[in-house]
């Protein structure tokens, strides 16, 4: 009994955060986003997850993170992480560098993915040079095997302007769920503007 | 039948426990194989069930590596380690993971991460830790374990559960990449003591089989190395001499290496390494391997495995990879390096493409665009069909 109380005062600990964890963005109306100069107006409904999974990153998605991820990273500089640091101090995040050229952005992604999320396989399946924010930018596709052992495929389209780092990511499982969203993502990427 | 096996087994202990009271060549006899064994009481009966689910999971999973000829190989040096009877009631799952570990659960699951293969030089090496898992299984440390802590592993069992969940849906980044196997992890884990006669036994395969008996010394110490590099290159005091090292619930590697060398100098051992042949083995799987490795941001620790690995004799497939290093940490004095490692790599296998991929980024970042694009340019005649080629054009026309 005092076991059982225990287990459930350790659920309602975690809880809170998934209970507040969406908030509703309405379609049809832009909507800056990573806090910053960067909008997008897309034209259905989305939730924004309201735990930022790093500084300069912002998480969306329809049906939960783990059946369609859709990150926004924006003004990240020099020194700066991907994602939020998962143990700092054994296993940290690779840091982006203001010189680092666009067809290294998969590889730091790669990193970043696999030490914050333990993602197992990262596959680069093509990578093509795109208009993106109205500068050169990559736009590459790739293949995940997460630490749930679900296949993943993704899509991210990337510049760098002035050193700094904007990135819009899309990321669901292979079965179904990337191809059933996946031009959401890109009306999402369509109407990306910065000011 | 079991009483005679309790007996056997308690001999075997006692005779592990106080090794002075015994000859030299006692001291480190393995004791008469038993035959398959079949989970005896209601708790090792559980335990076996729990390792059964446990082992459905990982067999399904796409993380193993099922190549035939690998898993062939890995199993003939455990076979080899351990003789035949014994290694067949193991079935050997290599996961692709790139950290240093191998595990072995009560049912005769071996679980053999890639880090792990990655990090051997030879046979006897491999030999070593196999034989050391192996032991922990004839041993039955996990029931004894289990029995241990069971008061305590619900409670235990149940936090990983929870934990787990909150790192996959709460929307927080976590490390799970052990999740099928969290639960167990408090259960599987051994005592110290246990670790030690795990040793005892582990040299007595490696003495009869006849491999080099110091390589299991090897082995720890370049584990502690390694953690130094990594320690060091981050700016930190390394975790050398710490009370908790590697694991917590092992030795100290120090104390380890050190135990383990003073045992291979009081065993009879043979002088088998089995390098080249190894290296053959290993050669179609060392480049992806060394791919996974370098994604873990790990610049000290990964520039001293591939040293390591590479003793005397660089590979052009670990000058690729120590190029790919230095452009990742991307320095401009790494980037120098980085092109230099890249050329002698294309010196010893001109068909390495990637190798004028990585130069022409390398010397692209370092300001040299004609030479960069040059590179980029051979790089996309060798391999036009390359996932990136299309970027890479855009590159080499500006």
């Amino acid at each position: 009994m005092r076991k059982l109380g225990l287990m459930l005062s350790m659920l309602f600990a975690l809880t809170p955060a998934a209970a507040s964890a969406h908030r509703l963005i309405e379609a049809n109306a832009a909507v800056t986003v990573a806090r910053s100069d960067v909008t997008v107006t897309p034209t259905i409904e989305w939730n924004r997850i309201s735990q930022r999974p790093g500084n300069r990153a912002e998480r969306w998605t329809l049906d939960g993170e783990l059946l369609n991820d859709v990150l926004f990273f924006a003004e990240v500089g020099d020194g700066d992480t991907l994602f939020r640091e998962v143990n700092r101090r054994e296993m940290p995040l690779p840091q982006f560098s203001g010189n680092m050229l666009l067809v290294d952005v998969p590889s730091f992604l790669e990193s970043s993915l696999r030490i914050s999320k333990g993602v197992a396989t990262f596959e680069v399946t093509s990578a093509a040079p795109v208009q993106f924010l109205s500068h050169d930018g990559i736009r590459f596709e790739f293949t995940t095997l997460g630490a749930d052992d679900l296949q993943r495929r993704g899509v991210a389209q990337a510049t760098i302007i002035d050193g700094n780092l904007f990135m819009m990511l899309y990321e669901a499982p292979a079965l179904h769920f990337f191809q059933r969203n996946l031009a959401d993502f890109e009306q999402l990427v369509a109407s990306a503007r910065i000011d | 039948m079991s009483v005679l096996r309790r007996a056997c087994a308690a001999a075997a202990l006692i005779s592990l426990a106080i090794p002075f009271a015994a000859t030299a060549q006692d001291e480190f006899a393995v004791p008469t194989y038993e035959g398959v064994y079949q989970p005896q009481d209601r708790d090792e009966r559980g335990l076996w069930t729990m390792a059964d689910e446990d082992e459905r999971l990982l067999r399904d999973a796409d993380l193993v590596i099922r190549d035939p000829a690998l898993n062939d190989y890995i199993r003939s040096i455990l076979c080899r380690t351990v003789g035949d009877d014994r290694c067949g009631n193991v079935r050997i799952y290599i996961v692709r993971v790139p950290v240093f570990n191998a595990s072995m659960t009560p049912n005769g699951t071996m679980r053999i991460n890639t880090g792990l293969l990655l990090r051997m030089r030879n046979e006897a090496e491999l030999a070593s830790v196999l034989g050391h898992e192996f032991a922990h299984f004839e041993l039955r440390h996990t029931l004894a374990n289990y029995r241990n802590t069971r008061s305590g592993s619900d409670l235990l069992a149940w936090t990983a559960v929870l934990g787990a969940a909150a790192a996959t849906y709460g929307g927080a980044y976590n490390n799970n990449r052990d999740l099928q196997l969290a639960v167990l992890g408090g259960v599987y884990s051994f005592r110290r003591n246990q670790e030690r006669d795990a040793d005892m036994l582990g040299f007595g395969y490696i003495a009869q089989a006849g491999f080099r008996p110091a390589a299991a010394a090897d082995v720890w110490r370049a584990v502690m190395n390694e953690a130094d590099q990594t320690a060091i290159d981050r700016g930190r005091r390394t975790s050398r001499y710490n009370g908790v090292a590697f694991f917590a619930s092992h030795p100290t590697n120090l104390e380890r290496a050190d135990t383990l060398a003073t045992l291979a100098n009081r065993v009879s051992g043979g002088d088998y390494e089995g390098r080249d042949a190894y290296s053959r083995a290993l050669a179609p799987w060392v480049a992806q391997f060394l791919a996974d490795e370098l994604a873990l941001n790990d610049f000290g620790g990964t520039d001293y495995l591939i040293n390591r690995i590479a003793g005397d004799e660089y590979t052009a497939d670990l000058l690729f990879a120590r190029g790919e290093l230095y452009r990742g940490r991307g320095h401009p004095r790494d980037l120098v390096n980085a092109a230099e490692f890249y050329r002698r790599a294309l010196d010893l296998d001109p068909d390495l493409s990637a190798a004028w991929r990585g130069m022409g980024l390398s010397l692209i970042r370092s300001g040299e665009l004609a030479l960069g694009s040059d590179a980029l340019r051979t790089y996309l005649e060798k391999a036009p069909e390359a996932p990136d080629a299309a970027m890479l054009r855009t590159m080499v026309q500006e």
